[in-house]
């Protein structure tokens, strides 16, 4: 094997060391490889038993079925070898410090106090007025599966003084969509928008993240009616291609009691919603780039649809019109209002773009302009980013 | 599957066990690693190991060419001469290059071409493709690239199917880097193993070091400034967009030089050096010595296979054209290499900026005429440097971390207008400060821990690693983001 060193050249590095060229040169202390074996066992033994109860967490979040059974069985076995032992403590010792007791990959970002700059007036656009409507804009009616809203007559009043407090949750379908509501709306002083997600989770697994009763408490509103949100938005729904538990009974993914368990689920979401003066917004699962999610997300979305129906308060967002291509099927580009093409998807088939998060961001704050009868001053692009 | 995850660990200890077993018959400990690194990669999705397959098959056969052609006694010498050679190379930039561009490329230049030319949308002229793009395509690319240019130059003789298999395919680099040359790689894989010799303390060093970065001070920042900031840039307060750009100068290089103090780590443990790609790079007072300390190893790629076939410092005839030419060449070389990371014009705007530092700087030193001495002393003439590069490379990275380019813009702009405010924690002000001290005062930690490590039998040695990966568990979040590099 014949090797040869590269000419160095000013302007760019010259070829670096190998591995640790900045630490102290010294001949490395070496050990046997079967040596290495055993202190890699020893290793991963001590971490499994200090951090066992993480152990049972990660079994905990896999997917319903036998093998899930099976790795719980095996962490558990560790987390009371490890209770006995009382290997645990340290661990809850430094959760108990941290004041981490339920450490999540969540983001949470509520953000209250908004520096909203002043209203201009110059660019007043009124889009309920079909002439003032620029041309590029889709209107709501080619969500052909959307239902008209049901509650024709404006709810309060919204100025600046008194805000519209939003708030947009979800997974991370929710996240891109909150975040770009956020964007489309700062240049009104109308609305406040929380956010407020949480990665990887759906309603199929309130063992992992319990969307009933965040939602719950979210109403609730710490026992301050001011401070409940009015408009509420919710996006999730990508992580729900799992079994479900009902009880003790598992139910298969996309059978008839499957759907039947969600189809309650989503039932009580909404019902939770159910206050004077308050509007939910679910917005439904974007087409799939897979057959199998494409089905399921087909069949919760006809579910959200059925449900938003029944309650006067819910409006199901159908997304789909906006994000499949010409043949009607999914796809990575795809034409978008403003008549250019784009990417709309993300590289994993199920997430938005960010271009897409803001079509969908401003069909949902035309919905909220029509339920509050708001005249957003910045709506003259509503387009844009 | 990811390195901080209990399924890696699993991993890791079932192939460190096969090593165990197989290191003293080469042929079989080859295939084993060759299984374990399509098991590895195939755990995002199988079906691109074979699009691995069919680039170690492809860069063997033309490697393995190149070298036929030197030898006398290959029958088809008089169809292979030197200027096949050419071809052959050709051949081998052309199709990895070309694989690269379709899966990473081909929607970004086909949506800007259709943006240029104002096509209808309803009928193209060329059509958006649904591309799934395969993780780490970008690194095992380079590296094929680096292996038959490196044949074709006569730095390396062709190595066997087998061999290039391991190369290109082995785990602990096969997605993020770093990007380890075949000159690097090979030479070992062909030395007498000699099981007696792990520098395991080495390892249990770089490796403890690398999850914690990880783990701990990416994740925490990522989660508590820099994803809240850049997510509502034109919400956020000043102090928070300002920490959130810091933060994202911390977070990338805790993630980045993470992700490679454990691929390096794991490496040493089955008997590989790999080279550094970091060192220390916000202490750099230049920009140009900010890419001789990050990610060092595709710097160098750069610079040998990209900056000077383009003819580097030393093209044109005349004094001016030389000079002329360099700024070129650098200014190309960091585009390119900023498209390397992405397909966005983000990108390009991030590579554009560093080359434009790195050809001003060279101006300022090669201009006799402008006096570039600061009226300052050499200490503060220093921190002067210092504090420019840092906010250039800082600045540079709200491009290369925001979404779209007006969300880039937006950020800069929220950064001169916002409010103040005062919502930024002490907890991250703190990890952005002490980062950024331990790097501009080494303190040789790693040069008073490692002697005593290694001073303990490699038990002893496992054991502590247990005990502080205990802990980083317990101050991490449950779950791990992705590596930001994966997506490169």
């Amino acid at each position: 094997m014949r090797t040869q060193q590269t000419q160095p050249d000013p302007p760019l590095p010259p070829p670096a060391g190998l591995a640790n060229s900045q630490e102290p040169k010294q001949e490395p202390k070496t050990a046997s490889v079967l040596a290495v074996f055993v202190g890699l066992l020893i290793c991963l033994t001590v971490a499994g038993l200090l951090s066992s109860a993480r152990l049972v967490a990660i079994a905990e979040r896999q997917e319903f079925g036998g093998s899930r059974q099976s790795w719980i069985g095996a962490a558990e076995g560790v987390d009371d070898l490890a209770t006995a032992m009382r290997l645990d403590r340290p661990a809850t010792f430094v959760a108990d410090l941290l004041d981490a007791q339920n450490p999540d990959t969540v983001a949470e970002v509520v953000l209250g106090d908004l520096a909203l700059p002043s209203v201009t007036t110059a660019s007043t656009h009124k889009i309920d007025d079909p002439t003032d409507t620029p041309t590029t804009t889709p209107t709501l009616s080619t969500t052909t599966t959307m239902p008209t809203p049901t509650t024709t007559q404006a709810l309060r009043t919204v100025s600046p003084s008194k805000p519209l407090l939003v708030w947009a949750g979800g997974d991370s379908l929710g996240e891109y969509v909150g975040s770009r509501l956020q964007y489309r709306i700062i240049d009104t002083d109308l609305a406040q928008v929380a956010l407020d997600y949480h990665i990887s989770t759906g309603i199929t697994r309130p063992d992992y993240f319990d969307w009933p009763v965040e939602l719950s408490s979210v109403m609730d509103a710490e026992g301050d009616p001011s401070m409940r949100p009015e408009a509420l938005i919710f996006m999730a729904g990508g992580n729900d291609d799992q079994p479900m538990m009902n009880g003790e009974r598992k139910l298969l993914t996309n059978s008839p009691a499957w759907l039947r368990e969600y189809r309650h689920r989503v039932a009580v979401m909404m019902d939770i919603t159910a206050y004077e003066g308050v509007r939910f917004y679910w917005v439904g699962l974007p087409p799939m780039r897979e057959p199998r999610r494409e089905q399921i997300a087909t069949n919760i979305n006809d579910i959200l649809a059925e449900e938003a129906s029944k309650r006067e308060w819910v409006t199901f967002l159908d997304i789909r019109p906006l994000l499949l291509n010409e043949d009607g099927v999914y796809d990575q580009y795809i034409v978008g209002p403003d008549g250019e093409p784009h990417k709309a998807r993300e590289r994993d088939g199920v997430h938005v773009t960010s271009q897409a998060s803001q079509w969908i961001s401003a069909l949902l704050w035309e919905l909220i302009q029509q339920d509050w009868a708001i005249v957003d001053p910045s709506a003259g692009e509503p387009w844009r980013d | 599957m990811l390195f901080p995850t209990f399924t890696f660990a699993v991993f890791f200890l079932a192939v460190y066990g096969t090593h165990v077993l197989l290191r003293a018959h080469s042929v079989a400990w080859k295939l084993a690693m060759v299984a374990a690194s399509a098991t590895f990669y195939g755990w995002w999705d199988w079906r691109f190991c074979g699009l691995i397959a069919a680039s170690i098959v492809l860069n063997w056969t033309l490697a393995s060419l190149l070298g036929r052609t030197r030898n006398q006694n290959f029958p088809f010498q008089h169809l292979f001469g030197i200027a096949s050679d050419n071809a052959i190379v050709a051949l081998g930039v052309i199709v990895n290059l070309g694989v690269l561009g379709f899966f990473k490329y081909y929607g970004f230049f086909a949506l800007s071409f259709l943006d240029l030319v104002g096509a209808d949308p309803s009928n193209p002229p060329i059509p958006l493709l649904d591309i799934v793009l395969p993780v780490g395509i970008s690194f095992f690319t380079f590296q094929a690239l680096s292996y038959v240019i490196d044949v074709y130059r006569r730095k390396l003789d062709p190595a066997g199917l087998l061999d290039v298999a391991v190369y290109l395919s082995f785990f602990p680099q096969l997605v993020a880097g770093p990007i380890v040359r075949a000159s690097e790689f090979l030479p070992q894989l062909t030395a007498p193993s000699r099981p007696e010799r792990v520098p395991a303390s080495e390892a249990v060093w770089l490796i403890g070091r690398g999850l914690f970065k990880k783990v701990v001070i990416s994740t925490y920042l990522a989660s508590a400034v820099v994803d809240p900031a850049f997510a509502a840039a034109n919400t956020a307060s000043r102090q928070e967009l300002w920490f959130g750009m810091y933060g994202y100068a911390i977070q990338i290089y805790a993630d980045f030089s993470g992700y490679t103090d454990i691929a390096i780590g794991l490496a040493l443990l089955l008997g590989f050096r790999f080279p550094t790609n970091f060192d220390n790079p916000y202490r750099s007072q230049s920009i140009q010595e900010f890419w001789r300390r990050w990610h060092q190893t595709l710097s160098r790629w750069l610079r040998d296979y990209l900056y000077i076939p383009l003819g580097g410092s030393h093209g044109g005839k005349t004094p001016t054209l030389r000079r002329v030419l360099t700024y070129r060449n650098l200014l190309l070389t960091m585009v390119l290499g900023g498209l390397w990371h992405g397909a966005a014009w983000t990108f390009v705007v991030w590579g554009s900026i560093h080359g434009g530092a790195l050809a001003i700087e060279r101006l300022a030193r090669e201009s006799k005429r402008v006096r570039w001495r600061l009226p300052m002393g050499p200490r503060a003439t220093k921190m002067v440097r210092w504090f420019v590069t840092f906010h250039v490379v800082c600045l540079a990275w709200i491009f290369f971390r925001a979404a779209s380019f007006e969300l880039a813009v937006d950020y800069l702009r929220g950064l001169v207008r916002a409010e103040w405010g005062d919502n930024v924690s002490w907890l991250v002000v703190a990890i952005i400060v002490g980062a950024l001290v331990v790097q501009l005062t080494p303190t040789r930690l790693g040069a008073t821990i490692r002697p005593r490590l290694a001073g303990m039998s490699p038990p002893v040695q496992g054991g502590l690693l247990g005990l502080w990966i205990a802990l980083i568990v317990a101050l991490g979040p449950q779950g791990v983001a992705p590596f930001i590099y994966f997506q490169f």
